[in-house]
């Protein structure tokens, strides 16, 4: 198991399967060209049935199972996909967080309009907006949330173009 | 009219380079962040991936070890 994530690997089976995602959280800051340092790849998948079975068999390719603090070896399946609300899961190519809401509890349905498509070594990946994250953060309001806004803020700022003439 | 750009980097001056690679209209330092934040914008979101694995695979060989 890897300890830390391979963000391109994992990024390329869900792609490759056609699961309906979105990157959220510090690798959509990234993406968006936030130069901050995160060890989480956090995504969000639509909810249905089609894209479940997409979710599984990209999860399976991925050898995922969930980071149990027991020690259990407990792996998805089509019943906990559908019914948790947070996956965080260890593959082969490092840990993976499904989450079906982001703070202030935005489903993917709610937050799909506010993504931007990214080409990345060949694929479009969809990941939130660079200020849809910093509502994100504000709102979670975690101290590793707190200690990137700066940063996040002033990247938003120095990306949109001057209003004024 | 246009705003003419702030430099205000710990008393540098200036950063032509930086400045040659966003153009003069994004010269703006008011931040200490804004030169790596302006650098970072100017890459390709595949760059800007790659730049964020460096990072996590070179913190996890020091925690690993493997860096001296």
């Amino acid at each position: 198991m890897a300890a830390s994530p391979n963000f391109l690997s994992i990024l390329k089976v869900l792609s490759r399967y056609e699961v309906d995602f979105m990157i959220v959280g510090g690798v959509a800051a990234v993406l968006e060209g936030a130069p901050i340092s995160t060890f989480d790849l956090d995504v969000m998948c639509r909810r249905n049935e089609k894209n479940n079975h997409r979710l599984l068999g990209a999860l399976e390719e991925l050898n995922a199972r969930y980071q149990d603090p027991a020690g259990r070896h407990l792996v998805p399946d089509a019943v906990k996909i559908k019914d948790f609300r947070f996956h965080r899961l260890v593959t082969d190519e490092g840990p993976l967080d499904i989450l079906t809401e982001i703070d202030p509890g935005l489903k993917y349905e709610e937050l799909v309009d506010d993504t931007v498509q990214h080409s990345v070594s060949g694929m479009t990946v969809r990941a939130l907006s660079l200020q849809r994250v910093i509502e994100s953060k504000k709102s979670a309001n975690r101290d590793k949330d707190r200690a990137v806004l700066p940063v996040l803020q002033r990247t938003l700022q120095l990306k949109e173009p001057d209003p004024t003439p | 009219m246009k705003k003419a750009p702030t430099i205000r980097h710990h008393g540098e001056p200036q950063k032509p380079a930086e400045q040659q690679a966003v153009g003069i209209d994004k010269a703006v330092y008011e931040t200490d962040d804004d030169g790596l934040i302006l650098w970072m914008l100017e890459l390709s979101p595949t760059r800007r991936l790659e730049i964020a694995q460096g990072f996590v695979d070179s913190i996890t060989a020091l925690k690993n070890g493997r860096l001296s």
